[in-house]
């Protein structure tokens, strides 16, 4: 009867290991885009950066197996130069309209998707401060919108603030975070 | 909390009704850690809980349980992560394949089970809830007739939206306790 059990046990442990290696050909990524400073196109009251995800590997690696973008988030490091409060927001769009060489501010807040939402930054001069990834989740809006043009592969970035004048913050650095899940 | 005390009630009743009824049944409480398999947006974690076990024929016992883990905070050499790890609370059944019941000595088996799976990080408002599935092996060392160590591991399976998977190993150790031996 022992010797029954310990067969069974065994025939047990090997369907397990049969149905494990199945199923491990799929699995949760992060992938971080790094924006500095000198990265950024400048314009009148907005900076503008074009991501391409094609140019990341772990995308590249599993695009075709793309089954969710769990969560897009992001790190921000800006610098108001004026002794005025003033508030920050990214934009998003996709690469198809925004911008061009006419693109204005106007432009942006009215044809791109807000997706980071006034984060406030204290008066200067010469004041940096610093949104954390985990931070970031408290200002996200339109996060389906975010994931869509993400899952596109390539979408246009545009940091906007709100207060002071148009050139009196820099942007000196960001990153943008995407988890993804993919699988066979 | 409601599911837990449920659970915990419908042990306690199964306990003290099993022996009148020719049933048997036992439970145990086990231990471990939870490795999120290819997981990036999590870090090893713990987990714990409790299970009744019941006979159904001579090698298959059924256990229905409910566990909690807890994952680690994730990391990234990239950026600083500063997200914290999910909560999954699990309500399933596990089948042991050539375990026994009771008794001394020392028995390996398969697991498979099913479960309902709820993964909740309030920080980035991600909220799961999902039927999973699981397999691995143990091996059941009787210490007594009534006691043994009970040491495990499993691969967990919960099926996402997009169809994609979040998958995580867990290794355990508890102690079962069986009535009527």
């Amino acid at each position: 009867m022992t010797f029954k059990k310990h067969r069974l046990g065994t025939a047990g442990m090997l369907v397990a290991l049969a149905l494990l290696t199945g199923c491990l050909l799929s699995g949760t990524f992060v992938i971080v885009i790094s924006i500095e400073k000198v990265d950024f196109t400048t314009r009148t009251g907005f900076y503008y950066y074009h991501i391409d995800l094609s140019e990341e590997q772990d995308w590249l690696d599993h695009k075709d197996d793309i089954k969710d973008i769990d969560l897009v988030g992001f790190e921000l490091w800006i610098t108001n130069h004026e002794d005025v409060a003033r508030t920050f927001s990214v934009y998003v769009d996709d690469d198809a309209s925004l911008p061009d060489s006419n693109s204005s501010l106007t432009d942006v807040k009215s044809n791109a998707t807000l997706v980071l939402d006034e984060f406030e930054l204290d008066a200067g001069p010469n004041k940096q401060m610093r949104v954390t990834y985990g931070q970031s989740f408290k200002y996200l809006k339109n996060v389906e919108t975010l994931k869509s043009l993400v899952e596109k592969g390539t979408f246009d970035y545009f940091g906007v603030s709100s207060g002071g004048t148009a050139s009196g913050y820099t942007i000196d650095s960001a990153r943008v975070i995407i988890t993804f899940t993919a699988g066979k | 909390m409601k599911k837990v005390v449920g659970i915990a009630l419908l042990v306690l009743v199964a306990a003290q009704t099993s022996p009148a009824q020719g049933i048997k049944f036992g439970v145990g409480v086990a231990g471990g850690i939870d490795i999120p398999v290819v997981q990036n947006d999590q870090g090893n974690g713990s987990i714990f809980g409790f299970k009744g076990r019941v006979k159904l024929i001579s090698a298959i016992a059924l256990e229905p349980g409910v566990f909690f883990t807890k994952y680690g905070d994730p990391t990234n050499e990239d950026f600083t992560m500063d997200i914290e790890g999910s909560k999954l609370t699990s309500f399933g059944i596990d089948a042991t394949l050539g375990s026994g019941f009771g008794g001394t000595g020392i028995r390996p088996y398969g697991v498979f089970g099913i479960g309902s799976y709820k993964m909740k990080r309030d920080q980035t408002q991600q909220d799961l809830s999902k039927f999973g599935w699981s397999a691995g092996f143990g091996i059941e060392i009787g210490v007594t007739a009534p006691i043994s160590l009970d040491v495990r591991g499993k691969l967990v399976v919960i099926p996402t939206e997009g169809g994609g998977s979040k998958k995580s190993a867990t290794v355990t150790g508890g102690v079962n306790y069986y009535f009527g031996m």
